[in-house]
C-alpha cells in the first residue's frame, strides 16, 4: 500500500482533533463538575436529572413550606386550646368553691362578673388566627368564629340539630316575689322551684314567630322549616330517599309567663327570650331516646362575642331577604399535603370546642347568682321598710302583717334560689370537667399530629439527602476522575503532537 | 550503420526526457498542498529502434515522453461523493439540531427551562392550596402561569429563529449550487477546447473534480462523461433524475418564498426550491442526502406526520371534506388557517377549515376553498395532504409537540376553572388562552356546547376549539392577569374561602399521569427532550461515522492521487542522475567528435 505524506498528516490531524475534543470534554467536566453539558451527550442522564430535580424541588416544597405551615397552624391552635383549658380549670375551681362554701353577697357579685369574664376569654380564643386566617372556622378563614361587634341588623334563620342526650334537667325558681305592691302573697304566687326537662337552644332573644325563609326555595324543604320539632325516624330516609319524621308542635311563650316552666304533659314550650324548649312528659318520652331531632328558629340582632351561626348550623342569612345566603353545615377539614400523598388535617373546627352550651351554662350560673343577689337585695330592702314602720301604731298592723307574709315568701324564694345556685355550681362542675376533658383530648390529638409531623419532616430530610446523592452520582463527575481523565487526554494529545511534529519535519531530502 | 551523430541524439532525448521528469516532479512538489490536485506521472518509453541490418539486431534510439498521466481512480470519486452527500446532510442537521436542543437544555443547574417553570408553578399552586383566598398567593400562581406562557412564547420564537436561520442557509446553499454548476459548465468548455487537440487537460480536470466534490456535499449527484468523438467529451451531472449540468449547459436552483404557511407555527416566507428548467426539487424520494436535505429536514421535519387523509369530491365543488385523517389526537393538528391542499397531484388554495367529529368517533376536516377556486376534476378516495411529508423530527414536529402539550394543559386548566367561581362568586372563565397575533383579540373556549355526558353536541369537539392556540400566541387571559381575584380556586364559596377543590384538582391535573397517553405533563415534556437529544445525538454520531467513512475513502483516494514528498525527492534525484548521465553521454560523444574530426586531421 502506498502511504503518502499527505495521508499521514491528514490522519494525524484527524486524531489530534479527536484528542482535542476529549480534552475539551474532560476540561468542561472538571470545570462544571458535571458529566454532561448537553442533553444529547447522554439523554438518559439528562432526563433522570430533570426528574430528580423535580422530586427534590417537591420535597423542598413539602419540607420548607407545607410542613412549616402545618406546624405553625397547629401550634397556634394548640396555644389557643391550652389557654381555653386553663380558663376551664379556673371555672371548675370557682364552681367547686361555689358549690361548697357559703358566700357573702359581695363575693357573689364578684363571682357573677368573673363568669362573664370567663365567657369572654373563651370566646376570644375562638378568634385566634394564623397569619391572618382564623383557625377555628373551617374553610371560612376570612370570617371570625364570633361576631366582632354588635350586629343589631343581622338576622339568621337556623335549624339546630339535637339528640336525646341534650335534654337536661334545670331548676328555676319561679315566680319571683315583687316588692311592689306590698301585699300578702297569695298561695298561687308563692315562689316554687321547677325542674323541668329542657333543651337549651344555641341563642337567646329569638323571634317568637316561625323563621323566615328565602322566597321560592327550590326544592321546597321537606321536612318544612317552621316552628315545630322535627323528630326523625331511624333511619331518617326510606329506601326511595323520602324523609321520615314526625312533627311535634310547640307553644311560644316568654320565660316570665305563668307556667312557663311548668308544661302540661302534652305541651312543649318554646321560651323565645331565653332560648329554651321546655318539654312536657309526652314529648320527653318521645325525644329522650331519639337519635336526631331538629328545631328551627330565627334570631335578629347579635351581640359582640356571640358565635356566628354559619359555623354551626344549616342556616339562611336573612339580613337582606332578597339576597339570602344559604349555609350548609359540613365537615371542613383543612388538609395540607405534607409528603407524597400524605394529607394531614391541620385545623380543629370551632364547633367541636367553642360550643353554645358553654355560653348557655355560664350564663345560667350567672343568672342564678344574679337572681340570688336580687332576692337578697329585696330582703334587705324589705327589712329596712319593716324597720321604718312604727310597730306600736296599730294602724300599721295590717301593713306589717303583709310585710311579714312577704318576708316569708321572700325567704322562701331565697332558700330556693340558694339551692338552685348550689345546684347550678354542682352542675357546672360536672359540665366543665367534661368540657375540659374534651379540650384536653383535642390538644392531645394535636400533640400526636405534631409528633407525626416531626416524623414526616425527618423522613423528608432523609429522602432529600438520598435524592441529592442520586442526583450527584447521576450527573456529577468525581473530581479525581475528571482530573485523571483530563491528564490522560492531555498526555495523549501531547504525544500525538510530538509524533506528528517529528514526522512532518523529516523527508528524504534531509538525507540526500 | 547509424549516423555519426546518432549517439549524440540519444543523449539528447535522455536530456529532454529527464528534464520533463524533473519538471513534473517540480509540478507535483509545487502542488503538494493544492486542494484537489492529483499527482502526475511521466510515462516515458524507449523510442523505436533503428534497424541496423546487422546480426546484432536493431539499435535503440533513445527515450521519449509518451504521456503525462494523472493518477486518479474514478471509482473512489463516486464513493467519495456519495459519502460526502451523507456527511453534508448530517453536518447540517447536527449543527441545527444542536442549536435547537440548546433551547431545551436544562442540564445546567436550575436554568430557567420548562421543568423549572413547572416546578415553580407547582409550588405556587401548592401554596395557594393551603391559603386559597390570599392575594399574594394568587398573584404568585397567576404570575407563574404567565411565566410559563412567556416561556412557551420565547421558546417558540427561538425555534422560529432556528427555522429562519435554516431557511437563510437554504438560500445560501442554493447560491452555492448555482455557482458550482456555472463553474462546471465553464470548465467543461475549457477542457474540450484543450482536449480536442489531443492530450488531457489534467489540471482543469482536477479543478472540475474538486467542484464536483464540493457540489456533492450539498446535493447527491451522479456524474457521467460521454465520449463525443475527436477527443471531445460531454460531462453530465444529474441530481435526483434532473440533469443539472450537461456539457456547457446548466440549470440553476431557484428559491421561491411560500405565500402560505404549511404549518401553523412556520415562519413566513419559507423557500420552496425548484430548478430553472421547471423540474421540481422534491424532498421526498430522490434527494436522500446532502446538506440541503440536512437543512430542510430541520426546517420542515414533521416526522412524516403532515396532515393527510382521503377525499371524495366532484368537479366544481368549492369545499372538500377530508376523512381518514392520519392524526389520532386533534391536538396534534398543526395546519395554518389558510394555505394549500394537495389532492392527488393537484394543488388547491383554501381559505379556512373546520373540524368535525364523525359518528364513528373519528374526525374530519372540511376545507373551504379560497374565493374563486373550485375543483377542476372528480376525486374518488384520493389522497389529500397539506404540506410535504418530511421524515425527520425537525422544528415543525417539536412545535406540534409543544402545541399538543399546551392545548392539553390549557383545556384541562380552563375546564376546571369553569367549574367554579372566583372570589366575587362570579362563574370562572378561561385561564390560558390564545390570541390573534394581528388584532390581539383573545380567543375564548367555551364548553357550553357539550351535552351532559361531556360529549360535543354540535359536532365540534371541545378539543378542536383549542386549534387556534399555539406556542406563539398562548397567554394568561388578561381578565385574570389583571385581577387575581378572578382565578378560580373553589367550586363554591358558601363553605368559606378555604374551600380548595378546584385548585387541588388543577394541581392533580398537572401531575395526572393520564393527561397524555405517555403520562404527566412533565413526562410528556421529558419525552420530547429525549426525542430532541436522541435525534441530535444520532445526527452527531452519524456525522462522526460519516467522517470516519469519508476519511477512509479519502485515504484510498490519496493512496492513488496524493503527492508524497519522499517519492518526489527520490524521483528528483533519479531524474537528476538520468540528466547528469545523459549530459555525460553528450560530452563523451563530443570528445569522440573531437577525436575523429580534429584529432584525425582529415
Amino acid at each position: 500500500m502506498r502511504v503518502t505524506s499527505k495521508m499521514m498528516t491528514t490522519n494525524a490531524l484527524y486524531n489530534i482533533n479527536h484528542n482535542k475534543r476529549n480534552i475539551t470534554k474532560y476540561l468542561l467536566q472538571t470545570a462544571t463538575g458535571m458529566k454532561i453539558q448537553k442533553p444529547s451527550e447522554d439523554p438518559i442522564i439528562a432526563i433522570r436529572s430533570l426528574k430528580l430535580r423535580t422530586s427534590i424541588n417537591q420535597i423542598d416544597q413539602y419540607k420548607d413550606r407545607n410542613v412549616k405551615d402545618a406546624e405553625g397552624w397547629m401550634n397556634a391552635t394548640e396555644d389557643a386550646l391550652s389557654s381555653v383549658s386553663g380558663v376551664m380549670e379556673d371555672i371548675i375551681a370557682k364552681c367547686t368553691s361555689g358549690a361548697n362554701d357559703s358566700m357573702s353577697s359581695e363575693d357573689r357579685k364578684a363571682l357573677s362578673a368573673v363568669f362573664q369574664q370567663f365567657k369572654s376569654e373563651i370566646m376570644q380564643r375562638g378568634t385566634t388566627d394564623y397569619a391572618g386566617r382564623t383557625v377555628f372556622t373551617g374553610y371560612k378563614t376570612d370570617k371570625s368564629l364570633t361576631f366582632l361587634s354588635d350586629e343589631p341588623e343581622k338576622s339568621y334563620s337556623m335549624t339546630e340539630r339535637f339528640d336525646g342526650t341534650k335534654i337536661t334537667l334545670r331548676s328555676v325558681v319561679y315566680p319571683q316575689v315583687p316588692l311592689d305592691p306590698v301585699g300578702t302573697v297569695a298561695e298561687a304566687d308563692q315562689p316554687n322551684m321547677f325542674t323541668p326537662y329542657t333543651i337549651q337552644l344555641g341563642y337567646t332573644n329569638l323571634s317568637a314567630d316561625a323563621p323566615e325563609l328565602p322566597d321560592d326555595l327550590d326544592p321546597v324543604p321537606d321536612p318544612p322549616i317552621d316552628q315545630s320539632i322535627i323528630l326523625w325516624e331511624d333511619p331518617p330516609y326510606d329506601d326511595s330517599g323520602n324523609p321520615m319524621y314526625e312533627e311535634i308542635d310547640v307553644t311560644a311563650m316568654l320565660s316570665t309567663d305563668a307556667n312557663a316552666y311548668n308544661p302540661t304533659d302534652d305541651q312543649v314550650i318554646f321560651l323565645h327570650d331565653t332560648g329554651e324548649l321546655i318539654l312536657g312528659k309526652e314529648a320527653y318520652e318521645k325525644l329522650v331516646n331519639a337519635k336526631q331531632f331538629d328545631f328551627s328558629y330565627q334570631k335578629t340582632g347579635f351581640k359582640q362575642e356571640e358565635l356566628r351561626p354559619e359555623h354551626y348550623f344549616n342556616c339562611y342569612d336573612m339580613t337582606d331577604p332578597d339576597n339570602a345566603i344559604a349555609y350548609v353545615k359540613s365537615d371542613q377539614q383543612i388538609q395540607y399535603e405534607v409528603s407524597y400523598n400524605q394529607m394531614m388535617t391541620v385545623n380543629v373546627q370551632g364547633s367541636t370546642v367553642f360550643t353554645h352550651d358553654i355560653v348557655k351554662e355560664l350564663d345560667y350560673i350567672g343568672h342564678q347568682v344574679d337572681a340570688l343577689i336580687a332576692v337578697e337585695g329585696k330582703i334587705d330592702q324589705l327589712k329596712k321598710m319593716i324597720d321604718g314602720i312604727d310597730k306600736s301604731d296599730p294602724a300599721n298592723a295590717g301593713t306589717l302583717s303583709d310585710m311579714n307574709s312577704m318576708m316569708e315568701a321572700l325567704t322562701r324564694e331565697k332558700d330556693l334560689q340558694d339551692e338552685t345556685v348550689q345546684k347550678s355550681f354542682e352542675r357546672g362542675l360536672t359540665f366543665f370537667q367534661n368540657k375540659q376533658d374534651n379540650v384536653d383530648a383535642v390538644v392531645a390529638d394535636l400533640g400526636v399530629r405534631g409528633v407525626r409531623l416531626d416524623l414526616v419532616l425527618t423522613r423528608l430530610t432523609e429522602q432529600r439527602a438520598t435524592y441529592k446523592e442520586i442526583l450527584t452520582s447521576n450527573e456529577g463527575v468525581p473530581e479525581e476522575e475528571a482530573i485523571v481523565n483530563y491528564n490522560t487526554a492531555e498526555l495523549v494529545y501531547n504525544a500525538a503532537l510530538q509524533a506528528t511534529g517529528s514526522m512532518m519535519q523529516n523527508s528524504l531530502l534531509d538525507f540526500l | 550503420m547509424a549516423s555519426t551523430f546518432f549517439g549524440l541524439n540519444i543523449g539528447l532525448t535522455g536530456l529532454y526526457t529527464s528534464k520533463m521528469g524533473l519538471n513534473i516532479t517540480g509540478q507535483n512538489i509545487a502542488n503538494a498542498a493544492t486542494e484537489g490536485y492529483s499527482r502526475q506521472v511521466v510515462n516515458q518509453v524507449a523510442t523505436s529502434s533503428l534497424r541496423a541490418y546487422a546480426s546484432y539486431g536493431s539499435i535503440g534510439s533513445g527515450v521519449t515522453v509518451k504521456s503525462i498521466e494523472q493518477m486518479r481512480l474514478e471509482y473512489y470519486d463516486v464513493k467519495y461523493r456519495q459519502a460526502n452527500a451523507r456527511l453534508g446532510q448530517y453536518e447540517q442537521s447536527n449543527q441545527l439540531m444542536d442549536e435547537l436542543q440548546q433551547l431545551f437544555n436544562e442540564t445546567p443547574e436550575m436554568s430557567a427551562g420548562f421543568t423549572h417553570e413547572m416546578n415553580q408553578l407547582f409550588d405556587a399552586i401548592e401554596g395557594l392550596r393551603g391559603n386559597p383566598s390570599s392575594m399574594p398567593d394568587r398573584a404568585e400562581v397567576v404570575n407563574y402561569f404567565t411565566s410559563l406562557t412567556d416561556y412557551f412564547n420565547t421558546t417558540a420564537t427561538r425555534m422560529q429563529s432556528v427555522q429562519e436561520g435554516a431557511n437563510e442557509m437554504i438560500k445560501t446553499k442554493a447560491g452555492e449550487i448555482n455557482n458550482y454548476v456555472h463553474q462546471l459548465a465553464t470548465l467543461n468548455e475549457q477542457i474540450n477546447t484543450l482536449e480536442v487537440r489531443g492530450g488531457l487537460a489534467n489540471d482543469l480536470r482536477d479543478q472540475r473534480n474538486l467542484v464536483l466534490d464540493k457540489l456533492s456535499a450539498i446535493i447527491p449527484i451522479s456524474v457521467a462523461e460521454v465520449e463525443r468523438g475527436q477527443g471531445v467529451t460531454e460531462l453530465i451531472v444529474s441530481s435526483g433524475g434532473v440533469s443539472i449540468v450537461s456539457g456547457e449547459h446548466y440549470v440553476t436552483m431557484q428559491c421561491t418564498p411560500r405565500e402560505e404557511r404549511v404549518n401553523q407555527t412556520d415562519v413566513e416566507g419559507l423557500y420552496d426550491l425548484s430548478w430553472s428548467n421547471g423540474a421540481k426539487y422534491d424532498m421526498s424520494v430522490q434527494y436522500s442526502a446532502g446538506e440541503l436535505k440536512g437543512i430542510i429536514d430541520v426546517r420542515d421535519g414533521n416526522n412524516a406526520d403532515n396532515f393527510q387523509g382521503k377525499v371524495t369530491a366532484s368537479e366544481g365543488d368549492t369545499e372538500v371534506t377530508v376523512t381518514d385523517l392520519n392524526i389520532e389526537n386533534i391536538h396534534q393538528l398543526n395546519i395554518d388557517s389558510d394555505g394549500y391542499i394537495t389532492l392527488g397531484t393537484a394543488k388547491y388554495e383554501y381559505g379556512s377549515y373546520e373540524i368535525a367529529l364523525e359518528n364513528d368517533g373519528s374526525y374530519s376536516v372540511t376545507f373551504q376553498l379560497a374565493d374563486g377556486v373550485e375543483l377542476k376534476d372528480d376525486f374518488d378516495d384520493v389522497k389529500a395532504e397539506v404540506g410535504t411529508s418530511v421524515d425527520f423530527k425537525g422544528v415543525p414536529y417539536y412545535m406540534t409537540q409543544l402545541n399538543e402539550l399546551l392545548r392539553t394543559m390549557a383545556k384541562s386548566m380552563n375546564d376546571l376553572q369553569k367549574q367554579g367561581v372566583d372570589l366575587e362568586n362570579k362563574p370562572g372563565q378561561d385561564l390560558i388562552v390564545g390570541y390573534d397575533l394581528v388584532s390581539g383579540e383573545e380567543y375564548t373556549y367555551t364548553g357550553e356546547d357539550l351535552d351532559s355526558d361531556g360529549q360535543p353536541d354540535d359536532g365540534i369537539d371541545d378539543f378542536a376549539r383549542y386549534n387556534n392556540l399555539t406556542v406563539l400566541n398562548v397567554m394568561v387571559a388578561s381578565a385574570v392577569s389583571s385581577d387575581y381575584g378572578r382565578l378560580v380556586t373553589a367550586s363554591k364559596l358558601e363553605d368559606g374561602v378555604e374551600e380548595n377543590d378546584i385548585i387541588s384538582a388543577m394541581q392533580r391535573a398537572l401531575t395526572d399521569d393520564k393527561i397524555f397517553s405517555n403520562g404527566t405533563v412533565d413526562s410528556f415534556y421529558q419525552g420530547m427532550v429525549i426525542e430532541i437529544s436522541v435525534t441530535t445525538d444520532r445526527c452527531q454520531k452519524m456525522e462522526d461515522g460519516q467522517i470516519a467513512i469519508i476519511n477512509g475513502i479519502d485515504a484510498n483516494r490519496m493512496e492513488v492521487s496524493s503527492v508524497d514528498k519522499d517519492e518526489e525527492a527520490a524521483n528528483m534525484s533519479r531524474y537528476q542522475d538520468a540528466f547528469d548521465l545523459a549530459a555525460k553521454i553528450i560530452s563523451i560523444f563530443n570528445e569522440i567528435y573531437d577525436v575523429t574530426i580534429n584529432g584525425l586531421g582529415v
